[in-house]
Order: C-alpha cells, then sequence, then structure tokens
C-alpha cells in the first residue's frame, strides 16, 4: 500500500460517555465506546465497518467528522507524506522539544484539535449520511431548501447558482426537477435516501461517512441504493466509510473491511481476505452466523453464547475473552495489540502468535 | 404425503383508512403441513405479518377480514377460525396456535415482570394441572407438618377450584382482599412453569430473569421471553414474525437454532415470517413468496433457489448481494394496494409483462410437482 494515498490517520482514538447517576448527578462512570482506535483511510476506497450492535461503529464514524468530540486521540486528514513521517518521528522520541513541534502539526492538521471557523470550513470536504431518511429529512422543509442549505451555511453559493448546484447533484442521485419542490413525505424509502446523499454530496465533499444508509429500506431497493453509491463514488472520486452491519452488503461494497468488538477494531484486512480467512475467533464466528442464502451449502456454523458486554465496565484483557472458545489464561489478562500478519492483515489475538 | 394442519383459502383482507380502502390481502391460499417448516418471504407491505395475525384472528381495526376461510385441523375434523366464537377461539390462541411477534421491546407489557407474563399463558390454558400440582404440594406439607393454620381452608378451596370452577364462592372469595391470598399458591406454581420455561430457552440464571422488567431485558434475552411465552403451552403451530429483525446476527442464530431445537422437541408446525431470504434456506423446508396481498410462488425452498418460476422471485434472488457481481434490482416500488394495479399486481414491475397480465388476474396453477406458482407464463 502506498502512504501517499492516505486520506485519514487515526490514532489512539478514544470517546467515553459520561454516566451521570447519584444525588448530585456527578460523573459516576464512562461509557467506553470508543477505546483505542488506530487506522488509516486510502483516498478513494470504500473503507466496511462492521460489528454487533453498542460495538461503537456509528460512534467512530461521527468521531471522525467531528459530529462527536473525540475524548483522547488524533485524527490526521490530508497530512503531506513528509510531516507524517515527522509525526511518527516525533511521537516515538518524546523529547520535550519534540513534542513542542508536535504540538504545532497537530494544531495544523489534526482534526482533534479543530475549532470554530476553520473546523466548519472542513467540514464542507467530509460528510454523513445517516440510517434512517424519515429522521434524517426534516419533514417542513422542501427538497431543494434541504439539499441547498449546506451550500448556505457554508458560503459557497446563494440563490440560482445554489440552485443550479442542486439540480446538478440531483441528477447524479437520480432524481429530477419535477422533486424540487415537494415535502420529504412524499417520497419512498429509497427516494428520500437519495435526497439525503444528494444533501451530502451538494458540497462536493472528499469523505462521505455512510451509516447504514441501506437497512432502512427493502431488498429490491437496497441494490438500487448501494448502485448509485458505487457509480458516485466512481464519478466524484469519494472516500466512503461504510458502517453496516448487514455483512454480505458490505462483502460487495467495501475494498477493507475492520471488525469491531466493545470499541476496538479486532480485525482489519482486504475485504477478500477477512472473508475468506477471518483469523480472529470473534471475526470468525461473525461471519459463520450470516444465513447463506442457497439451501444446498450446509456449513460450519459457530454459535456464540453470551452476548457484548457492558462497554461500561468492559472485561479485562481481551475484551472476547468470556465468549472466545478457545480462551487462554493469557487473555484473561493481557490486552492484545492490533499486529500484521502479513499482506496488510491485522489481528489483535494473542493465539495468533502463539 | 402429510396432511395439512393449516389451510387458508382465499383469504381476503381490507384496512379501512381514511386516504381509501387498503386491499391488503387479495385471495392468499396457503397450506402448512404437520411438522413441517413454512417460510413466507416479501417486501415490507405485501401482506405477510397481516396473514400471521389473521391465522390467529387477531387483525388490529381498522382492518377486517372480508372472506375466505383459516381451516385448523388439530385432530380429524377442520374448524374455520374466522368464524369460530371467540370464547372458543382464545382457547386456540396460545394453546393450539400461538405467535412470536417482531419487535419483543413492544410485544412485552413494560409493567409486568417477564414471569408475569409467561406465567399469564400458563395460568389461562394449564390451569387444572397447575391446580392439580398445587393440592399435591399442600398433601406434602400437611403430612411433614410444614403447612399454615389455614392449609385446610386452602386445600377446601383448590378442590372447589377443581370440581367447579365458575362456583360464585370462588367468585367471591377472588375478589375480597386478604382472603385471595389464596391464589398464591396457585401463582408460585405457574412461575415455577415460567422459571422452567426460560431454563428451555437457555437463559442464563432464570430466577432472577424470572423477575426482571422488560426493560432491564437486553434484546435477544427479551425475545426469548417472548418466545417463551409463545411455547409456553407447546402449541401445534408457531408463527414467527420476523423474530430476529432486530437482532445482531450472532444472537439471530442462537435465536434460530432455539426455534428449530424447540420445533423438533414440542412437535410444532412453523410459519417463518421474514424478508431474509438467508433465514428461509436455513430454516424453512417449504416458501411461498408475497407480493402485493398476493402468494404467487410456493414450493420446497430447494426447489424455488434452484428453479424460480415467477419474475418476483427471480429478481428478490437476483438482489442478493454478491461479492463481484453488480447489484441487481427490481425496477420500480411496491405499488399503492388503495388502487392496486389491475390483473397481476406484478405487471408494471416484470420484465415478461404481457397484454393479458394487465386485464386478468391470474389463478395458481401447479407448473411442477408440489410447485405453484402464479403467473400467465406458465398457463
Amino acid at each position: 500500500m502506498n502512504s501517499v494515498n492516505t486520506l485519514i490517520e487515526v490514532r489512539n482514538l478514544r470517546k467515553y460517555y459520561p454516566v451521570f447517576g447519584g444525588v448530585l448527578r456527578r460523573k459516576v462512570a464512562e461509557v467506553k465506546a470508543i477505546d483505542g482506535v488506530d487506522f488509516r483511510i486510502f483516498k478513494g476506497e470504500c473503507f466496511g465497518l462492521v460489528g454487533e450492535s453498542g460495538c461503537g461503529k456509528t460512534t467512530l464514524g461521527k468521531t471522525l467528522i467531528r459530529i462527536l468530540d473525540p475524548t483522547t486521540g488524533s485524527i490526521y486528514f490530508e497530512v503531506p507524506d513528509d510531516i507524517r513521517e515527522k509525526i511518527n518521528e516525533l511521537e516515538n522520541s518524546g523529547e520535550l522539544e519534540g513534542s513542542r513541534i508536535l504540538k504545532d502539526i497537530r494544531k495544523k492538521y489534526d482534526l482533534a484539535t479543530y475549532k470554530g471557523a476553520k473546523l466548519n470550513s472542513i467540514r464542507r470536504k467530509m460528510q454523513i449520511v445517516y440510517q434512517d431518511p424519515t429522521t434524517s429529512l426534516n419533514p417542513r422543509m422542501l427538497v431543494k431548501d434541504i439539499v441547498s442549505e449546506p451550500l448556505i451555511v457554508q458560503g459557497l453559493a446563494k440563490g440560482q447558482d445554489a440552485k443550479k448546484r442542486v439540480l446538478e447533484i440531483l441528477y447524479k442521485v437520480k432524481l429530477t426537477e419535477r422533486h424540487l419542490y415537494r415535502y420529504p413525505h412524499e417520497f419512498s424509502g429509497g427516494q428520500r435516501q437519495r435526497i439525503a446523499v444528494a444533501r451530502a454530496l451538494v458540497t462536493n465533499p472528499e469523505f462521505v461517512v455512510l451509516d447504514e444508509p441501506t437497512s432502512s429500506v427493502d431488498v429490491s431497493v437496497r441494490a438500487q441504493l448501494l448502485n448509485l453509491f458505487q457509480d458516485l463514488q466512481k464519478d466524484l472520486n469519494l472516500t466512503y466509510i461504510f458502517v453496516s452491519h448487514d455483512l454480505s452488503v458490505v462483502e460487495c461494497i467495501a475494498h477493507r473491511v475492520a471488525v469491531m468488538y466493545l470499541g476496538k477494531i479486532v480485525e482489519l484486512a482486504q475485504t477478500e481476505e477477512l472473508y475468506k480467512n477471518p483469523v480472529h475467533p470473534y471475526s470468525q464466528a461473525l461471519f459463520a452466523s450470516i444465513p447463506i442464502p442457497d439451501p444446498t451449502v450446509k456449513k460450519r456454523q459457530i454459535v456464540l453464547t453470551g452476548e457484548v458486554p457492558s462497554p461500561v465496565n468492559p472485561p479485562l484483557g481481551c475484551r472476547f475473552h468470556p465468549r472466545c472458545s478457545e480462551a487462554t489464561e493469557i487473555c484473561t489478562k493481557e490486552e492484545p495489540e492490533l499486529r500484521d500478519i502479513g499482506n496488510g492483515h491485522l489481528v489483535a489475538c494473542h493465539l495468533v502468535f502463539h | 404425503m402429510t396432511e395439512d394442519i393449516l389451510k387458508i383459502e382465499d383469504l381476503r383482507l381490507n384496512f379501512y383508512t381514511y386516504e381509501g380502502v387498503v386491499q391488503a390481502l387479495d385471495g392468499v391460499d396457503l397450506n402448512l403441513r404437520r411438522g413441517e417448516t413454512l417460510g413466507i418471504v416479501g417486501e415490507t407491505g405485501c401482506g405477510k405479518s397481516v396473514t400471521g395475525l389473521s391465522v390467529l384472528v387477531i387483525v388490529p381495526p381498522p382492518g377486517r377480514v372480508e372472506g375466505g376461510k383459516v381451516l385448523f385441523s388439530p385432530k380429524g375434523r377442520p374448524i374455520d377460525l374466522l368464524r369460530t366464537r371467540e370464547a372458543i377461539l382464545r382457547r386456540i390462541r396460545g394453546e393450539f396456535v400461538s405467535m412470536i411477534f417482531q419487535d419483543p421491546r413492544s410485544a412485552l407489557n413494560p409493567v409486568y415482570t417477564a414471569g408475569d407474563q409467561i406465567s399469564e399463558v400458563i395460568l389461562n390454558h394449564k390451569r387444572k394441572e397447575l391446580i392439580q400440582r398445587a393440592l399435591e404440594r399442600m398433601d406434602e406439607e400437611i403430612k411433614s407438618g410444614r403447612a399454615s393454620f389455614l392449609a385446610g381452608y386452602y386445600k377446601k378451596i383448590y378442590e372447589k377450584m377443581l370440581s367447579n370452577p365458575r362456583a360464585a364462592t370462588l367468585q367471591i372469595l377472588s375478589r375480597i382482599p386478604i382472603v385471595r391470598r389464596y391464589k398464591r399458591i396457585l401463582n408460585d406454581e405457574a412461575k415455577k412453569e415460567a422459571v422452567n420455561m426460560l431454563r428451555i430457552m437457555r437463559i442464563p440464571d432464570p430466577e432472577r430473569v424470572v423477575d426482571m422488567y422488560p426493560h432491564e431485558l437486553s434484546g435477544g434475552m427479551a425475545q426469548r421471553v417472548v418466545i417463551a411465552i409463545a411455547l409456553a403451552c407447546n402449541p401445534e403451530i408457531l408463527i414467527a414474525d420476523e423474530p430476529t429483525t432486530n437482532l445482531d446476527v450472532t444472537i439471530q442464530l442462537q435465536i434460530l437454532h432455539l426455534i428449530k431445537e424447540l420445533k423438533e422437541k414440542f412437535a410444532s408446525s412453523v410459519i417463518y415470517v421474514t424478508h431474509d431470504m438467508g433465514i428461509i434456506a436455513e430454516m424453512c423446508d417449504r416458501v411461498a413468496v408475497m407480493y402485493a396481498g398476493n402468494v404467487v410462488e410456493l414450493g420446497k425452498v430447494l426447489e424455488i433457489f434452484k428453479n424460480p418460476i415467477h419474475p418476483y422471485t427471480q429478481g428478490l434472488l437476483e438482489s442478493i448481494p454478491r461479492p463481484g457481481v453488480p447489484f441487481i434490482s427490481i425496477e420500480g416500488t411496491v405499488p399503492s394496494l388503495i388502487n392496486p394495479p389491475k390483473g397481476c399486481r406484478f405487471h408494471n414491475r416484470c420484465r415478461y409483462a404481457m397484454d393479458i397480465c394487465t386485464k386478468v388476474k391470474p389463478e395458481m396453477v401447479e407448473a411442477e410437482k408440489d410447485h405453484f406458482v402464479e403467473c400467465f407464463l406458465h398457463q
């Protein structure tokens, strides 16, 4: 993989939600929604993010584009190569002088430190499509206003220019001029999701978070939407992060996939490699539990016992060990690191290295 | 060939809304054989769930059954559930035919514990058994001398409950505070049964879960409680209405295995309603494909996956995402059922539509052995 193409680099990202309790409403605990995540997203790829509900997929997607503020960690967006190397150097050196330079670099490139106008302007480059278009579109706004709102907020276009741009983007998502002056309730589920996509793409973003965009539509419409996503990616040179719990959809659309469990990435690899040869016991169980739409195939099924533990008190050591059938002693004590086993296939499991 | 335990004939059902009459079911024909799992598959709004609801005759207003028959034959002579008195239906629901509902959060009553809701079914349908068991327990207690001073009085009431459950004295006693505590023994027995049911559902620590309220349960657990309610009286027919739609794949697999296992154990027949072709392939013996209130194709799962005849079934199977293949979708959307298309309801999305399709509604024909289809291409 060529590092020149890195669009986003995430380092040790954490997002904790406070839990308030007691008479004084003090913070009594933290929900560790994302607990130390490192990965890179390359330019022009579709990065799949899968896992069970509550594992932090959506939180991660939203934190990446700063809808949510990370607790700690850095999100480097479009960092030139030489500076990336410098960051690596500085982070490892740990000198006082180095940390000062690092601070300056982070101020310039780290999304996590952005504030105010600077944050607003960078938002033009990153957009999100939400899960359910019935709730993400304002029912009292016309399609024209919904789609042109980002343009006005960002100060990119006004009046006739905005309308021209809106039309242009509506044609791209296969809607027409007729739809401009209608309200969201007049559309079917698939069309509504197209409006949401148009709204996301109107500012010409480079990076789009697709947060379960197909989970609220029927199978026949799902295929239409997925085709649209693929066409748009080619046309507009977009980078996607595709969050979903529908593993078969991710298999078809993503180039690389990360499997999350309780706020951590447990495995990350090229889609084909991961689906054919999952290494982490959790990914193995997860992929084995997809029902195959072919009655002639009888496959090995791994039935996981129990449910995902609470992210307030994640288990010590490997987070998966209470449900893992192959857990050994070391799994209960030490947290495994995400390590490369060749070909950019990263796994966080003790068993692989023993 | 095994006999049919349930036969639905030309079932018609309308919803009377402000916008107009929604013709939700337009002559549904189905049969469920003893011991099989029949899948019903289709898109949102095609009438899958409503078909399930009308078997139990619990279609919510403004829905109304307009015609047809639902013939249930537990032993020998079939009875038409649509023309049965409510009192008898109440006995059939839960005991002979029961249902697992889609969303466990809304299927459970938030102000009762899981145990209360399971024992409600048991108290209603297995009352005699429970009373007998309670009497046995009291006898034992009296013998061993552990019984309270009221035991004699309780025993008399329970004997009365067994011989004449509608006795006026019982009606009065059950309304007097303090005196009505005699019911506790019965409720205790029902709760024991509920714990047992939860254990069968493989819920860890069932003694604790039985006293929990629905909001304390996770999605998977809540769904198990719903299944426990449905299976509490070993029904002959179990209707599972998308029981795993809101669950994660790993939990979904647990539930699917559980339903399969319990079906074998209690020798029930299952109607499995879903929109997931993968689940159909895994769970069912036969499958009915529904579109806009009609069953368009019915046959063995293997047969339908290998050789789908109806263009809609073909489209459904093609729209399953496969890696390396571009996504294929069925053009257009499901039509509004207030003004359904004339003739075959699929004709405006069908790639093979002919002139006749727009005018006449096709009949169900047997295209191959045990493989029925409703399409003019095969008539």
